[in-house]
């Protein structure tokens, strides 16, 4: 075999397309995912223009996926944060909701056994987090730490590795299913630091940045507003010194890792407060606003030490599991006249003995067919139709029903998924809100991801979903991908 | 020139017009059992070939086999044919026929035997259903083209030469380079003399030294306890390995050896000094296979897959160097992939904090499947296999069942599937092949592999990091997850393609198209998937 002229020409054409070899990759040292729980893209959209702070810091530097969304129709706490560790939807991962119905109709909650001890039995797959544990290495070291004010939100980001803790209330320090680390022990709210304060505004009540509260909220609020109160017991965990304590946890957790290790980091943290107010106050009250603030305030030492921690080799994630509905009675006031609360009683009852529990968007039902039926007529209820159909079905990606499809799993759903009309709320109290719907405003959350040479400053309009992250994360830690994925890589 | 040639030569002139000329020196190199993961633990420690392909190469970070389970023959024959195993027929290693006979993918007729290999099972493509790259190769390129397909392994050879393909495998009974009656008559001149001088029929022992010294960072990730599940206990790593010629499979401790690869390697070279004597450009499909053969026994996290892997760099490395005697190193372009990965000896990964992982008893499944049926159906023995990931029924005694109770006998065997550990999900063969699913599920990895005649009358969806095995030991590659479907996948031709890593996901059906169109020929017939674009439109 010899070299013919022509190809001789055609290589001395073709050189100028050469491309010079690729600089030599070192994966960030330390990785942190940020995961505020409620956070709406629609309130840290709100809040960003006026943020001095992290939200300002991370934008400056992150590329920001305008229109991200949860995969699932009905999305919460549990099945959010499993569906980012994971890179799955729960028809994989198994987490359909917090909690749900076994077949003996027992409730089983997410992240607790039988005996009521901290688990991840019901996750059936591995995370990111798994993934790194496996193929960490005497030499290649990579240090966990999943924290959260809430257990299963540590839980599902750390799989199975216990590497999760979370803050216990009622003993005022933080618990996993492993002993809890030095470093972190001795961290409490009853510290001075974290004193029972008022809780003040971080801005004067007429700063931009509350311009989007609504004081109509406080109408069909569940609690009086705990803006200038001293919190009870149960409501600290609410309040921006319970979040600042976790910011500082991971904070001496990285302080730790600084001193201690060598290796790299991978650190999640999930901020609950934003939900525990957003159920109670809605998403448009001046808790939910000041808590982001107090978030943009409280963040920044986290941020600025992990940059000088990592030299710079770093990524940051802000996301979230879930966003908000506004509270219905709030919607309506404002003219929106669908908008209404529906009670799971009344549903129950209006399925004519066909019903026997509800967990919305599932039912169980001793007759399918007679509830399908017997739902056609609920106001704001558009459907009941079979788990079946939907499970049998090859509905578009990215639609509602492809979005019910992905949440069912054997033994865990209803026999029936209702599907109900925008601003409808599904829920057991008569104030508050949720977010367990198929709409914007409960699926879009914000992905944004700041890795100084990799992820930069830069806006994606294209549409993706939380299961990408898991994904991307891997490839730029150069870390498998979590086994039960499938999605793709967040465009960049 | 006849009007055929006439036409093959506006077909070729078309394409080269498309994406510029096509390079002389094309290799298809697949990796038997490399899994994406191995090359993310392990390339910090490569220094040669496949550092030089990750560097410089243009390389698919999210390639996936889209089919269920990944396996050898499923594996080239997807990435020789450019189709689904639901297209080329090749659903796995072995099937069972509707007969209940077991029928491996390159079973021969009867008159297909191995050259020189008397003990060797007859072997040839009949049970290949399409055409694959080679083929097209052969039958319509315009330019004169050396074809050859060169392997450690014949199902391997088959599957990526097809009918057309010229292949030719290591026999381990014989320590020869053979191939069957199916492909040639008798052994070419320069493999008969390449089999002389190799000298691997007379070793009677082959060194394994390790590649960095045992205490090196490089063997980090060796999880000591693999060995305790090991399907062999002794590691043959870093020792020297008897080769026994009183056994059924002298040379089978030979092939698992970097050994192996080296005279594979060699092979090769001697290949292109043979075909140095012409002007015709060079086409080779290469299947190196030891790091599978070694990779069941011990597992990924073995010295034995760890050094295997470091000693194929080196010497893809120094063989990398060598091509530039027979083309320019522009004119030269090298594919490398992998059929499947694999993943950690099961029985290792609870201590790792895989809690769920764990190995179930085919033959115990079997069992109770049968006692199941005899007591409620009072049929005895109907389920008679279990071949990754199906079960079969004997269908002499379902074609006695009248439909319901055919029917009722799957649902049921369905429902007691489900309740195994294992299981995530099972479903008859006609309720797979039909039910719709959208592009995102799992399903369509398990539509994918399904092919009448061959597949299981039970299809299993097993958890991660479950398995369902014949075996107690060792380990497999057979589920729809990310470490046994994600694959290497990398370009590289040097100034022509760029260093780039690719981050959407492609699949390896795409490999098949994407060659052919740089190589001037037409997409092997089942092909449907589009091209690489990043390496086929070289401008």
């Amino acid at each position: 075999m010899k070299w013919p002229l022509y190809n001789k020409l055609l290589l001395s054409a073709c050189i100028g397309a050469s491309s010079p070899v690729q600089s030599a990759f070192e994966p960030p040292r330390i990785t942190c995912i940020v995961i505020i729980d409620q956070g709406s893209a629609r309130i840290i959209t709100d809040c960003l223009p006026h943020s001095t702070g992290a939200l300002a810091w991370i934008a400056e530097r992150a590329t920001r996926y305008m229109d991200a969304h949860q995969p699932h129709s009905a999305p919460t706490t549990a099945p959010g944060h499993a569906t980012l560790s994971t890179g799955a939807l729960a028809r994989e991962h198994g987490i359909v909701g917090n909690s749900w119905y076994d077949a003996e109709g027992t409730i089983i909650k997410a992240e607790y056994d039988a005996d009521k001890n901290p688990t991840t039995q019901y996750l059936m797959v591995d995370t990111l987090a798994d993934q790194a544990a496996l193929i960490s290495s005497p030499t290649d070291p990579i240090t966990l730490i999943n924290l959260s004010l809430k257990s299963r939100a540590a839980l599902m980001m750390a799989g199975h590795t216990q590497t999760a803790w979370w803050y216990d209330d009622k003993k005022h320090q933080f618990a996993g299913i492993r002993a809890v680390p030095a470093w972190l022990a001795p961290i409490s709210l009853t510290e001075a630091q974290y004193a029972d304060t008022e809780w003040q505004l971080r801005y004067p009540k007429d700063s931009p940045w509350y311009r989007f509260v609504d004081p109509y909220s406080y109408t069909a609020s569940c609690e009086p507003s705990l803006i200038g109160t001293r919190c009870s017991d149960e409501e600290c965990l609410k309040t921006p010194r319970a979040q600042r304590m976790l910011i500082n946890a991971l904070r001496s957790g990285v302080a730790t890792w600084k001193t201690e290790k060598t290796g790299s980091l991978l650190a999640t943290i999930s901020l609950s407060g934003l939900d525990k107010v957003g159920h109670t106050y809605g998403p448009a009250s001046y808790e939910a606003y000041d808590l982001v603030a107090w978030l943009d305030h409280d963040l920044m030492p986290l941020l600025t030490e992990i940059e000088a921690a990592s030299n710079g080799n770093f990524c940051i994630v802000l996301t979230a599991d879930h966003g908000a509905q506004p509270i219905p009675e709030v919607t309506r006031h404002h003219g929106y006249g669908p908008a209404q609360r529906i009670t799971p009683a009344s549903i129950i009852e209006r399925g004519e003995g066909t019903i026997t529990k509800l967990q919305p968007p599932f039912l169980y039902t001793n007759n399918q067919a007679g509830a399908e039926e017997a739902l056609r007529t609920i106001p704001g209820i558009l459907t009941a139709k079979s788990t079946k159909s939907y499970d049998a079905s090859a509905p578009a990606i990215g639609s509602i029903d492809h979005g019910f499809r992905a949440l069912i799993y054997p033994g865990r759903v209803g026999d029936t998924i209702l599907t109900r009309a925008p601003y409808t709320l599904i829920s057991e109290e008569q104030c508050g809100t949720k977010h367990n719907s198929p709409f914007n405003y409960d699926t879009h959350i914000p992905i944004w991801i700041a890795a100084p040479g990799n992820f930069n400053k830069k806006i994606v309009l294209e549409r993706v979903y939380a299961h990408q992250l898991a994904p991307t994360l891997a490839q730029l830690l150069e870390i498998p991908r979590p086994s039960a994925c499938r999605a793709a890589p967040l465009p960049h | 020139m006849n009007s055929f040639k006439t036409l093959k030569l506006g077909v070729f002139l078309f394409f080269a017009h498309l994406i510029g000329e096509s390079p002389r020196l094309t290799f298809l190199i697949v990796i038997d059992q490399f899994a994406y993961h191995e090359l993310l633990a392990h390339k910090k420690f490569f220094t040669g070939g496949l550092k030089k392909l990750i560097d410089q190469g243009l390389f698919y970070q999210n390639a996936f086999h889209a089919h269920a389970m990944p396996e050898t023959s499923v594996g080239h024959a997807t990435l020789s044919t450019g189709a689904t195993p639901s297209q080329h027929g090749y659903i796995a290693n072995n099937w069972m026929t509707p007969d209940g006979a077991q029928r491996k993918a390159d079973d021969g007729t009867p008159e297909e035997t191995v050259i020189d290999a008397p003990r060797a099972i007859p072997a040839g493509p009949r049970y290949l259903m399409v055409d694959t790259l080679a083929d097209q190769i052969a039958l319509n390129s315009a330019e004169p083209t050396n074809l050859v397909t060169l392997s450690l392994k014949s199902h391997a050879a088959i599957a990526l030469a097809g009918r057309l393909g010229s292949p030719y495998w290591f026999d381990a009974s014989t320590g020869l380079f053979t191939t069957s009656l199916a492909y040639k008559k008798e052994l070419p001149e320069w493999l008969k003399k390449f089999n002389e001088t190799a000298g691997i029929t007379k070793l009677s022992e082959v060194s394994w030294d390790l590649a960095y010294p045992k205490d090196s960072a490089a063997y980090a990730r060796v999880d000591h306890n693999t060995y305790n599940y090991a399907a062999t206990k002794e590691p043959v790593a870093g020792t020297i390995i008897p080769i026994d010629h009183n056994k059924k499979l002298p040379f089978d401790g030979y092939e698992r050896s970097p050994e192996s690869h080296r005279a594979l390697l060699k092979l090769v070279t001697t290949y292109l000094d043979e075909q140095a004597q012409n002007d015709n450009r060079t086409v080779i499909f290469l299947s190196i296979n030891n790091l599978d053969k070694v990779g069941h026994l011990y597992g990924p996290n073995s010295y034995e897959i760890i050094d295997t892997l470091y000693h194929l760099d080196r010497d893809l490395g120094t063989f990398f160097d060598s091509l530039s005697t027979y083309a320019r190193p522009e004119e030269t372009l090298i594919a490398l992939s992998a059929d499947h990965g694999v993943f950690p000896v099961l029985e290792t990964l609870p201590a790792r904090g895989i809690p769920f992982a764990q190995r179930a008893s085919a033959p115990q499944l079997i069992e109770a499947m049968n006692a199941l049926l005899a007591e409620e159906f009072g049929i005895e023995k109907l389920v008679i296999g279990y071949i990754s990931p199906q079960f079969y029924l004997d269908q002499s005694r379902i074609a006695e069942l009248d439909t319901a109770t055919h029917q009722a006998i799957l649902a049921r065997l369905i429902e007691f599937l489900k309740t195994q550990p294992v299981v995530r999900d099972a479903w008859s063969y006609d309720e797979i092949l039909r039910i719709p699913c959208p592009s995102d599920d799992v399903r369509q990895l398990y539509k994918n592999q399904l092919y009448f005649g061959r597949s299981g009358d039970i299809i299993v969806q097993v958890r991660p990091y479950t398995y369902i095995d014949h075996f107690t030991a060792g380990t497999a590659h057979g589920a729809p997850y990310d470490y046994d479907t994600h694959v290497p996948l990398i370009f590289y031709q040097q100034n022509i393609l760029p260093a780039k890593k690719v981050d959407r996901m492609v699949y390896t059906t795409q490999v098949a198209p994407t060659l052919a169109l740089r190589l001037g020929v037409p997409r092997p017939s089942a092909s449907r998937m589009e091209v690489l674009h990043e390496v086929a439109s070289v401008q």
